[in-house]
């Protein structure tokens, strides 16, 4: 029987045309949408996701909250703030002494331009840290590595830049570590070049975080704020000991200074707006799915109302020869959810050509995986199910006599 | 036009093996309409009764209520009183289901305008009348190409309904009405828009029809084919006035 309402299906969708087509391909671009979005969104969420991942869940941010350093420009701020918004040598031991804490990198932000030759830029990040960042960050290198510290007396220091700076300053030289380069009247020595992505975290809001230099502490030679940090980043021994290691640290800090607002964060507070930016797009998503599948839902109910209307005279004939109420709905739901079936694989084609070009063309990388072709195929059966049950639930319950009297055939 | 005498397996449509169903019998049937708020009757307190394997024709001027009562006795129409009985069994109160049910397994419809669709191919209508059985596509392809040959339709079967002639489609029709062998066929009006000699092919396959066991009831308004029928039925303003069956 099922058989039957297919190719009786399949007869009036060839019967109706052009409408049937453009009905179809309706539904093909709601459905496009559709997973072009989601796959787009998941694919912004991985690559967010996995840029954010970088941290690692067993690391521990510590910094003083200070109204300063929530506005966002700490490059800037160090110098202004007071003993009170910025961390010590002292509670770099604190925090380097508490269980399960495994490796420990004292942060400082920096700011000023750096030259190489005639070429100079401004690095949308300086930070001053030990060797430990390199690990705790995960960072990855294109070519060279991190400096030591025991280089930090020397009168070249080593440092590291982003793929960004190394643009801005070595445009495309192959060969950038060793090259000289000049910040504050400091010659510093590239002694490796970050790869592109590697140095985004969580707190890199402002700009491109390639465009980044990695210093030693003994950059900095003015004694008052030499040994003040912006923050501290610490590594716990297990993920399971980071909840009890951040309790405890936090405890040991505030034993140390009353008065200063210690914040220790995990990755999972630290993301958290990331997270809540992520749920937004998630959601706007969803309300734009919702109402792409709305519109090919009134798509598919309008030429279904058309088929029924049209075909009346096909319903008395069908219900003369036998059909009951129940074939006659069941015929026209098939009709609807086959051409639902057919635009919702159409449109699943199209975004799988449209992934190939955005990733062409843009670095997001969107994601179909299978369970979203899946689900946009059961979407695309459910949609013409659910819109094309009105136009059958009218075809079905045509009287025999008077549809019989209908000029539509 | 191949005789459709003779049986043979794909041939049982014309054959006697159609079984018995018994009886048609009308019991005070009436059948209103409401018309621009007002109630007219089609048919009122009609009694009626057609043997197994009779062949009758129903005659009356238009509008008389002969087609609303030969929607009634196929299951197409409900009646608004009175009783309808199948053998014995009342089917006057039957669900929608059961009627079609029926429909499809007792009755043979055969329409003045053919009632063919142009969208589907002279075996595809044909077949349709299978569409709600239990059939193997390859036995229900025998039986419409066996009785297209019989119409002498055979080289048509893949060619739509408007390519036909009047005469070509009504038989296209006679055939999709005979695909499941039904024990009655009712035919209203099945003359009306063929020329002479395709009405006369065409009530030649009904008469042989009859001879075969089928019980035909036919409406029309021509007294010559009313002729040709065992017994004639005048219906006038909802109202058999001849030939009432006593019940």
């Amino acid at each position: 029987m099922f058989r039957r309402y297919v190719v009786a299906s399949y007869l009036g969708i060839k019967s109706a045309g052009y409408r049937s087509v453009l009905t179809i391909l309706g539904i093909a671009m709601g459905l496009f949408l559709i997973i072009t979005l989601i796959a787009v969104g998941e694919g912004v969420r991985e690559q967010v996701t996995a840029e954010m991942n970088q941290l690692g869940p067993d690391v521990l941010s510590v910094f003083v909250n200070s109204n300063t350093s929530e506005s966002g420009d700490p490059a800037s701020s160090l110098l202004a703030q007071n003993k009170k918004s910025v961390l010590t040598i002292d509670e770099i031991d604190i925090v380097k002494n508490t269980d399960h804490i495994v490796e420990t990198a004292p942060i400082k932000y920096l700011s000023g331009e750096v030259k190489y030759k005639d070429r100079i830029t401004t690095p949308n990040y300086i930070i001053a840290t030990n060797d430990n960042y390199p690990e705790i960050r995960n960072l990855e290198f294109e070519s060279g590595g991190f400096f030591r510290e025991s280089d930090d007396n020397s009168s070249v220091l080593d440092v590291v830049i982003g793929s960004a700076t190394k643009k801005s300053l070595l445009s495309d030289d192959k060969n950038a570590v060793g090259k000289i380069l000049e910040y504050k009247n400091i010659k510093l020595r590239v002694s490796g070049v970050l790869k592109e992505g590697s140095s985004n975290n969580e707190s890199m809001t402002q700009g491109n975080p390639d465009n980044i230099l990695l210093v030693p502490f003994s950059v900095e030679s003015d004694n008052t704020t030499k040994f003040l940090y912006s923050a501290i980043l610490t590594k716990v021994n297990k993920v399971d000991n980071v909840t009890s290691a951040k309790q405890m640290i936090t405890d040991s800090l505030k034993r140390f200074d009353q008065d200063k607002e210690y914040k220790v964060q995990s990755q999972d507070e630290v993301l958290g707006s990331t997270k809540t930016v992520l749920a937004i797009l998630s959601s706007l998503i969803f309300v734009i799915a919702v109402i792409a599948v709305i519109m090919s839902g009134i798509g598919i109910m309008n030429v279904m109302i058309v088929a029924v209307t049209d075909r009346t005279k096909e319903i008395g004939i069908r219900k003369t020869v036998g059909a009951t109420s129940k074939n006659i709905f069941w015929q026209f739901s098939v009709e609807a959810i086959m051409m639902t079936l057919v635009g919702g694989l159409i449109g699943v084609i199209l975004s799988v050509v449209a992934s190939f070009i955005i990733k062409y063309f843009v670095p997001i990388q969107p994601i179909i995986e299978p369970r979203l072709i899946v689900f946009a195929l059961g979407l695309s059966a459910i949609v013409g199910f659910i819109f094309g049950t009105g136009p059958a639930i009218k075809a079905s319950r045509a009287e025999v006599v008077s549809a019989l009297q209908t000029d539509h055939t | 036009m191949d005789s459709i005498s003779g049986k043979s397996n794909n041939q049982r449509v014309f054959g006697s093996e159609y079984g018995q169903v018994g009886s048609l019998q009308l019991e005070f049937i009436s059948r209103s309409f409401e018309v621009d708020g007002s109630v007219v009757d089609a048919l009122s307190d009609v009694n009626l009764k057609i043997d197994s394997g009779e062949f009758i024709a129903i005659t009356g001027q238009s509008g008389s209520g002969k087609s609303t009562l030969l929607n009634i006795l196929g299951l197409l129409d409900s009646p608004s009183s009175g009783k309808y009985f199948i053998g014995t069994e009342d089917v006057s109160r039957l669900s929608s289901t059961k009627k079609a049910a029926l429909r499809k397994n007792k009755f043979g419809f055969i329409f003045q305008n053919f009632n063919l669709l142009d969208r589907y191919t002279v075996q595809q209508n044909i077949e349709l009348a299978m569409a709600y059985q239990h059939v193997s596509k390859k036995t229900l392809n025998g039986l419409a190409l066996n009785l297209l040959r019989q119409m002498g339709l055979s080289d048509k079967a893949n060619i739509k309904p408007h390519q036909l002639s009047g005469g070509q489609a009504q038989r296209v029709a006679i055939a999709r009405a005979l695909i499941n062998s039904p024990p009655i066929i009712l035919a209203d009006e099945p003359t009306g828009n063929l020329d002479p000699a395709s009405a006369r092919e065409v009530m030649q396959l009904l008469r042989t029809l009859n001879h075969k066991g089928t019980t035909v009831v036919m409406v029309t308004h021509d007294e010559v084919l009313a002729e040709m029928a065992d017994r004639r039925i005048f219906v006038s303003g909802g109202k058999i006035t001849e030939g009432t069956a006593d019940v």
